[in-house]
């Protein structure tokens, strides 16, 4: 969804999200969560936790911001980093619909994990 | 199995992205050597007698740096480089912080990375296990040998 999310970004907006795609993928090479290589402002929550039915607990959406980009992404089981929405944002606060956007993600993703037939990784 | 570029049309659609990615990376290497070194960016700042809003700016990736910026950071942390080239799609030169993760990763008790690495959801990386560094984008795979791929490798249909 990300990749179609920044497919039908325009001219700049596209390009600060793929740059800023790029220097999230070097820092996850460090297997460790993005607040300690990337700098506090870049990186923190991106709202505030939510029950999440399926894992039954509250869960925390990140974000990492890039310019005008706002990547936000969750820490899954394994080392794994879902990314569950990327936006151009030039005002302070999220708008309903992106927060519905990411944590659909996230729920999406758990529940997936979570069937019988499991993730699939595809290579 | 043929991978066709994940993000390679956008890439190619952006005049000099592909350069300013370059940047991106080497911003990202020396915050990954700073982490390796253990120091701050309050510590580099002051080695280096810059403000912390120059090393954020510094280590952001916004900036095209000079060869004489990142002498100076490398300087600063200890360390030297070096430009090394490579043919197009080779594997990259493994950085010191990812030499480090694999030993970690060999220290790791056998029984214990069996276990995790047979989980429903790792069982397709442990073929290509590298090290302690997997990142899963949707349906790409990275390891740190392979981070380049991210943008250039896209899931293909079995």
């Amino acid at each position: 969804m990300v990749f179609e999310t920044v497919q039908s970004m325009q001219g700049n907006d596209q390009k600060q999200a793929l740059l800023g795609l790029k220097m999230l993928v070097k820092l996850a090479q460090l297997g460790k969560p993005f607040n300690q290589s990337a700098d506090t402002k870049a990186v923190h929550e991106a709202f505030d936790p939510f029950y999440c039915d399926v894992t039954k607990k509250n869960e925390t959406v990140w974000r990492y911001r890039h310019g005008d980009i706002r990547i936000l992404f969750y820490y899954a089981a394994d080392k794994v980093v879902l990314l569950t929405h990327t936006l151009p944002k030039r005002t302070d606060k999220l708008s309903a619909k992106d927060i519905k956007v990411a944590k659909q993600a996230v729920i999406d993703f758990l529940t997936a994990s979570r069937s019988a037939a499991g993730l699939q990784w595809i290579e | 199995m043929e991978h066709k570029p994940l993000f390679g049309e956008l890439i190619a659609a952006h005049e000099g992205l592909a350069e300013e990615l370059k940047a991106v990376d080497v911003a990202a290497d020396l915050t990954l050597l700073l982490h390796h070194t253990g120091k701050s960016r309050a510590d580099l700042a002051r080695a280096l007698g810059w403000s912390r809003a120059r090393v954020t700016q510094v280590l952001s990736g916004h900036e095209n740096l000079t060869v004489q910026t990142i002498a100076a950071v490398t300087k600063a942390l200890g360390y030297t480089f070096d430009a090394v080239f490579r043919k197009t799609g080779a594997p990259a030169a493994i950085q010191l912080w990812e030499a480090q993760a694999t030993l970690a990763l060999d220290m790791v008790d056998a029984p214990d990375l069996q276990e995790w690495m047979s989980r429903k959801t790792m069982k397709p990386m442990a073929g290509r296990f590298a090290g302690a560094m997997e990142f899963v984008h949707f349906d790409t795979q990275l390891d740190s040998s392979n981070q380049d791929e991210i943008f250039l490798g896209e899931a293909c249909a079995a």
